[in-house]
């Protein structure tokens, strides 16, 4: 294989290219994956709280998306009229409201959630400090919002013309652009003065029942409502960050794709022109056009292999070490994502090598006989 | 071995025509080694191009090895000339990135050698060359007169029918190349190949059983070589 032997030692004979090679690659690389993960991450949290809770179907008021972006008002009453249907085992209200606040000088926006300590569902995911007893002038706050503020236990929150101290930090409530936050339902109904009404009903059904025959069964009973499963108003959650920042990720991805083949492209191209005598010299001897062209693709894929590689490593300490400082900086790999970039680094490795070859074919093997 | 018949090349088109070689005819047999000289842009170089199938000639033919290479597609030649033509270059011409030995083993390795068994045969070359310490150098570690060697290794490793050499001895000093003339000498002489030297060096004449003079494009001369003077093998015969 002169081919392999002849690109090893040209790549590695170069360090200094080849770092340069490598290195951008590996950027390239890293902002695709980082993106793909971030988006991955973002969406998975847009539903992580949906998913915690032990609910089968969401109850909301018909016409309402997800929670960040509508109101849902149902009246309180409706719960004895599903609680009457068959195959349904537990039906809990969920009363949540947006609020606005300024902190520090920032506008913040929180989704306050009327939180009763006793009930198995309605609470935060998993609270990682303090406690969840909540009483009447307490608040538990996501990490992520602890984070962005500067809040910590025993810290003061004033909502309105009330002030909450902060006695527990959960993680798995944001939103991306809000996060959720607890308070006893003493303190809900106050704040919120929505009288005998509720934002959603989380249902339980009854085991073996079939979840849409139930839900069907609400939509019918409950006027002015639909049913979500806890699939579908996870997937309803997610489609604000799909739609907002899927353009976006795409625009970026092409900029990474780019970048990587400028880079192969351009160092390997360099590399062809200085070594063009030698291409000469090799056509001379005997090479077809076809081996010399494998030398330039080994380059080019090696280098965009080495870089995949060093990418993914990075990438997944980048996922490590950033998400310990910056609690918002989620990221989800997924080996699907892994095998298109995979994919796409080696269409980016020999779209950057199609100018070089074009390069060597240019060249007139008896030039090599001018000195 | 090798016959040019009415070779002739024209650059350029109406007033820039130029005709860089103008009807020149020329056989070389197997063992027999021939030297081309004349001025700086007498069509030498263009001659041995053609000659080696780098280069198409407007007019003519040359036939290798009973081939006429002149009928061959771009695709057919790199195959003829890896497997019946060695070419020493003026300035070398070694890969830089790689070793002596692997240099003289690339014709090898183009044929579809096993690496190994390339690598063997290429520090065979070199050893006979007197390059068994620099097997493992990089052109860069070796003097003007090792990478002229290993050029020659080159050359030959494949066992071509025809070598062609282009001003072999010009960047090299006198001891180095009279040993270089030595090596064409037995290459034309033991391994009777036909040898086709382009040169400015008179002293290249020593090595040659045949020098023909060329001056614009046309063969104006040919004269007996002086190759007794190097040639140590009194005894040989052109088949």
């Amino acid at each position: 294989m002169p081919t392999l032997l002849i690109a090893i030692r040209n790549l590695f004979g170069e360090r200094g290219r080849f770092i340069i090679t490598v290195t951008g690659v590996t950027f390239s690389v890293v902002l695709i994956i980082v993106l793909q993960a971030l988006y991955q991450g973002w969406t998975a949290k847009m539903g992580q709280y949906i998913e915690a809770q032990d609910a089968d179907l969401w109850v909301a008021q018909a016409g309402s998306r997800d929670m960040s972006h509508s109101i849902s008002l149902l009246p309180s009453s409706a719960k004895q009229t599903i609680t009457d249907l068959s195959s349904v085992a537990s039906v809990t209200p969920f009363i949540g409201k947006r609020v606005g606040l300024e902190i520090k000088g920032k506008d913040r926006i929180i989704y306050l959630v009327r939180y009763d300590p006793t009930a198995t569902v309605g609470g935060p995911v998993k609270l990682i400090e303090g406690r969840a007893n909540l009483s009447a002038g307490e608040v538990i706050i996501d990490r992520v919002f602890a984070n962005n503020t500067g809040f910590k236990l025993g810290d003061t929150i004033t909502v309105g013309n009330e002030s909450f101290t902060i006695i527990g930090l959960a993680s798995g409530g944001d939103l991306v652009a809000m996060s959720f936050a607890f308070i006893s339902p003493a303190d809900a109904d106050r704040l919120f003065q929505l009288p005998n009404l509720t934002s959603y009903f989380l249902i339980s059904v009854s085991p073996g029942a079939d979840r849409e025959q139930v839900a069907q069964a609400i939509t019918t009973a409950v006027p002015n409502s639909i049913v979500y499963t806890k699939e579908e108003f996870i997937e309803i959650n997610g489609q604000f960050i799909r739609e907002a920042f899927l353009p976006i990720i795409l625009v970026l991805v092409l900029i990474g794709v780019a970048t990587g083949i400028a880079v192969i492209g351009l160092t390997i191209f360099t590399s062809t022109i200085e070594k063009a005598r030698e291409y000469g010299v090799l056509k001379a001897i005997g090479a077809t056009g076809g081996q010399l062209n494998r030398v330039v693709a080994i380059q080019s894929l090696t280098s965009g292999l080495i870089g995949y590689a060093i990418g993914v490593i990075v990438s997944f300490l980048l996922g490590i070490i950033v998400g310990r400082f910056v609690p918002e900086f989620v990221v989800r790999f997924r080996l699907f994502d892994f095998a298109w970039i995979f994919a796409l680094a080696i269409v980016m490795a020999l779209s950057a090598a199609l100018i070089p070859t074009r390069r060597i074919a240019s060249i007139n093997p008896a030039d090599v006989f001018k000195a | 071995m090798i016959e040019l018949r009415h070779i002739t090349k024209v650059f350029g088109a109406g007033d820039t025509t130029v005709r860089a070689v103008n009807d020149v005819s020329l056989n070389v047999r197997p063992g027999e080694i021939v030297v081309i000289m004349g001025p700086s842009g007498s069509g030498k170089t263009t001659l041995v191009s053609i000659a080696g199938g780098l280069m198409k000639p407007t007019d003519g033919t040359v036939t290798v090895d009973g081939q006429d290479i002149t009928t061959k597609s771009e695709r057919q030649l790199p195959r003829i000339r890896l497997t019946t033509m060695g070419f020493i270059f003026q300035s070398f011409n070694l890969l830089s990135n790689l070793s002596a030995d692997e240099n003289a083993a690339i014709p090898l390795l183009l044929a579809g050698q096993g690496k190994t068994e390339a690598l063997q045969k290429s520090r065979e070359f070199l050893t006979r060359l007197n390059l068994s310490h620099r097997l493992h150098a990089r052109p860069r570690q070796l003097s003007g007169g090792e990478q002229q060697r290993v050029a020659i290794a080159r050359a030959l490793v494949n066992n071509p029918k025809v070598v062609f050499a282009d001003e072999p001895t010009a960047n090299l000093d006198r001891a180095i190349g009279h040993q270089v003339m030595q090596l064409l000498c037995s290459v034309g002489c033991e391994q009777g190949k036909s040898v086709v030297i382009v040169s400015h060096d008179e002293r290249i004449k020593d090595v040659a059983h045949r020098v023909i003079y060329i001056e614009d494009g046309k063969l104006v001369r040919e004269e007996p070589g002086q190759h007794n003077r190097v040639c140590t093998m009194k005894n040989h015969s052109f088949k």
